[in-house]
């Protein structure tokens, strides 16, 4: 028997409180998930300092003592300006509401039609919980212990949905916040939706939010999921975004992340059928003294499919990047071609990347192939375009927009790639 | 136009120019000859603003101006343009957005309105056909990919676009076929007026058959140790350099 040290108790006691609180009063069928992630943490704890997943990134310490999460919080005001707005500016699409981890099905807008899209409640859907990924993560775990709420949106076979669906995240300033979301993404056979994350903060009140987006990608369907992270730099979040593909599925995600105190995407791809293809997009801009984590995983478990992963990251400041890749090919998953590769831009001394590429392959007729590349701004390259009259700020931030270009330009909506190409210029201007 | 008095630099430590004096007057061409290591590259990217290579003494009058006090960008706005001996590979950038870039910041320096896209289109056509370039390549990212000749012939066309008055061509000859250094140097000979100068630094008198220099320089440690007409590259073709250094060691010793 090892007496294996649990870190995180306090953060467990809050959690063993707050599903005794609940005294029932909470989705009946989501029980046993309840049950499981309590056990899960109870067993296992949360990371500690040296936890191999979370060592760079201490999330166990960036949020004990400072929530109490064994009391829901109140649900503070709606920004309804800001509801407004995105409405406006999105007019004629499919618009979901998170508010500090709840669904507002109120504000929330679907024009799509039913044949179309189908989005019930998580309460609604009693086959939700089979949908609802294991606990191998300790956020996942507590994610499943906490989780009222959420919604399971559905892809009918062989439709195509033309509007995207737009989730907006929203953490409402209510003194001290936190959430915890999870919404469920089936895809049937053969349909196709784009769906974009914005997930940001209104105020700078001390946030945690613990999101779970499970994608089930079925036979020979076109899911691309694009996130756009704007957190407080008050905000800690932690994500899990779970993807399992059957045969001939195409999958691609996009993760943009320009802001918060630390953010932590968890990206885990099960790749479960032959035929299919798997894409992984990210940018990440770090100033100030945000802390910005990406781990992803592709697990090729059958043959013929190609993964492909680009990273790309400009970090500034005291700024901080993590970046871990993994890739698994199975001793059945022949012929996979997976490539990854990461990038970085360091622009200050101060500014720091920890990258690890991690590749376990057991089959032996596979292309894998991985780079990673950290540097500062060539100066060589600024200096040439000085030499053509362009000014030095001016040759800083074309290079490093071509820089974030390489992940942009894959971007499949127009003005999204408008909207984030903007973003991204906004923000290499201001340094 | 360039008054260059002394004119002392060095990298990493090392002093590289010892001493260089030169005078340039507008619609001349001067050429700058010498063995590699001699310098030729420090002096043009000194000129040019480099920020690597410190000045440690001597003085550069630019068109009324103390051309060592502008940042580089301010010295490529007042007209000097240096072709690149190793083009630097920018991915991401294309040639033509470069150009639009530079011009534009060129103009707003100048107090003009940016050019519009009919009158940039029609300025890069007309250059693009100076110099037998290929809109292809100007899509493309900056020097990505392109084979030494095509490197070369994009820093001509850039020259091109931004019509400088002191044009620095720095080897822009090395590694051209016959065929590619006629077309490099009718640019350059399409491009010179009566107002505008040229500085050539190469080592082969080849191009010099091409673009006729008034004055050439042999360029020797750091020194412009001779100077002459034309002839003098010719000389330097026919008996290479070991008679000058000689001749320098003999006046030392
Ligand atoms: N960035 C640098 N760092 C160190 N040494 C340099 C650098 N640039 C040039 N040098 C040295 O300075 C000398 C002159 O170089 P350069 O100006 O390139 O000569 P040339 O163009 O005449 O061949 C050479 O000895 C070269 O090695
Ligand atoms: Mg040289």
């Amino acid at each position: 028997m090892s007496t294996k040290k649990i870190f995180g108790q306090e953060l467990i006691d809050q959690a063993e409180q707050y599903v005794s609180n609940l005294n029932g009063n909470a989705i009946a069928h989501l029980k046993d998930n309840r049950t499981q992630g309590l056990a899960y943490l109870k067993e296992n704890g949360f990371p500690g300092p040296k936890a191999e997943e979370y060592k760079f990134t201490r999330l166990t310490k960036a949020i004990s003592g400072k929530f109490d999460f064994a009391t829901p919080i109140a649900q503070g005001d709606l920004p309804m300006d800001k509801i407004a707005d995105i409405k406006k500016r999105h007019a004629g699409a499919n618009i979901l509401f998170f508010i500090n981890g709840v669904y507002n099905a109120e504000q929330s807008e679907i024009v799509s039609t039913a044949e179309e899209l189908r989005i019930d409640s998580l309460a609604d859907r009693a086959d939700a919980h089979e949908l609802i990924a294991e606990n191998s993560d300790p956020f996942q775990a507590q994610n499943n212990v906490y989780v009222n709420s959420g919604v399971v949106i559905e892809v009918p076979k062989n439709k195509k949905v033309a509007q995207p669906v737009l989730c907006y995240y929203i953490s409402v300033d209510n003194g001290v916040n936190y959430g915890f979301v999870k919404n469920i993404y089936l895809a049937n056979e053969s349909s196709q939706a784009d769906f974009v994350h914005f997930h940001f903060s209104e105020g700078n009140a001390k946030t945690f939010v613990n999101e779970t987006k499970n994608y089930l990608v079925k036979a020979n369907a076109n899911i691309k999921l694009y996130k756009v992270q704007e957190e407080s730099e008050n905000a800690v979040y932690v994500g899990n975004t779970n993807v399992y593909q059957e045969k001939d599925s195409v999958f691609s995600s996009f993760v943009f992340t320009f802001d918060g105190e630390v953010v932590r995407n968890n990206l885990n791809i099960r790749v479960d059928g032959q035929g299919c293809e798997s894409n992984m997009y990210g940018l990440y801009l770090a100033k100030g003294k945000t802390h910005i984590d990406n781990h992803t995983l592709v697990d090729h478990i059958q043959p013929n499919c190609n993964s492909n992963e680009l990273y790309k990251g400009i970090i500034a400041d005291q700024a901080k990047g993590v970046f871990n890749g993994k890739i698994f090919v199975r001793q059945a998953a022949q012929k996979t071609n997976a490539f990854q590769s990461n990038g970085n831009i360091l622009l200050s001394d101060n500014a720091t990347i920890h990258t690890k590429p991690q590749l376990e392959i057991w089959a032996d007729d596979v292309k894998c192939s991985h780079g990673c590349t950290t540097g500062q701004l060539d100066e060589e390259a600024i200096f040439y375009l000085r030499a053509r009259g362009i000014d030095k700020d001016k040759a800083k931030s074309m290079i490093l927009l071509a820089n974030a270009g390489e992940v942009i330009e894959h971007i499949g909506l127009g003005w999204l790639k408008m909207e984030i190409a903007d973003k991204v210029m906004e923000r290499l201007q201001v340094d | 136009m360039l008054k260059i008095t002394n004119l002392q630099a060095r990298v990493e430590e090392k002093e590289i120019l010892k001493g260089i004096n030169l005078e340039v007057k507008p619609g001349e061409v001067h050429a700058i000859m010498g063995p590699n290591g001699s310098g030729k590259s420090t002096l043009a990217n000194v000129l040019a603003g480099r920020e690597d290579y410190e000045v440690t003494g001597g003085s550069v009058e630019y068109l009324g101006q103390d051309l060592l006090d502008l940042a580089a960008e301010e010295r490529a706005r007042e007209g000097i343009f240096l072709a690149f001996q190793y083009p630097v590979e920018i991915p991401g950038v294309t040639t033509t957005n470069f150009m639009k870039t530079a011009l534009n910041q060129i103009r707003e320096h100048k107090g003009q309105e940016p050019l519009d896209a009919v009158g940039f289109l029609k300025r890069m056509k007309e250059k693009m056909a100076l110099v037998e370039i290929d809109q292809s390549l100007l899509s493309r990212s900056l020097n990505e990919g392109f084979s030494g000749g095509e490197k070369k012939r994009n820093e001509i066309f850039q020259m091109a676009m931004l019509e400088p008055k002191l044009a620095l061509l720095d080897e822009t000859d090395s590694g051209l076929d016959i065929d590619a250094l006629r077309i490099v140097a009718n640019g350059v000979n399409a491009l010179k007026n009566k107002d505008n100068a040229t500085i050539v630094v190469t080592h082969y008198q080849r191009l010099l058959d091409y673009i006729v220099p008034d004055f050439v320089h042999v360029l020797y440690k750091g020194r412009i140790v001779k100077s002459g007409t034309k002839d003098l590259a010719l000389e330097l073709e026919e008996r290479g350099y070991d008679w000058i250094i000689k001749d320098l060691e003999g006046a030392e010793a």
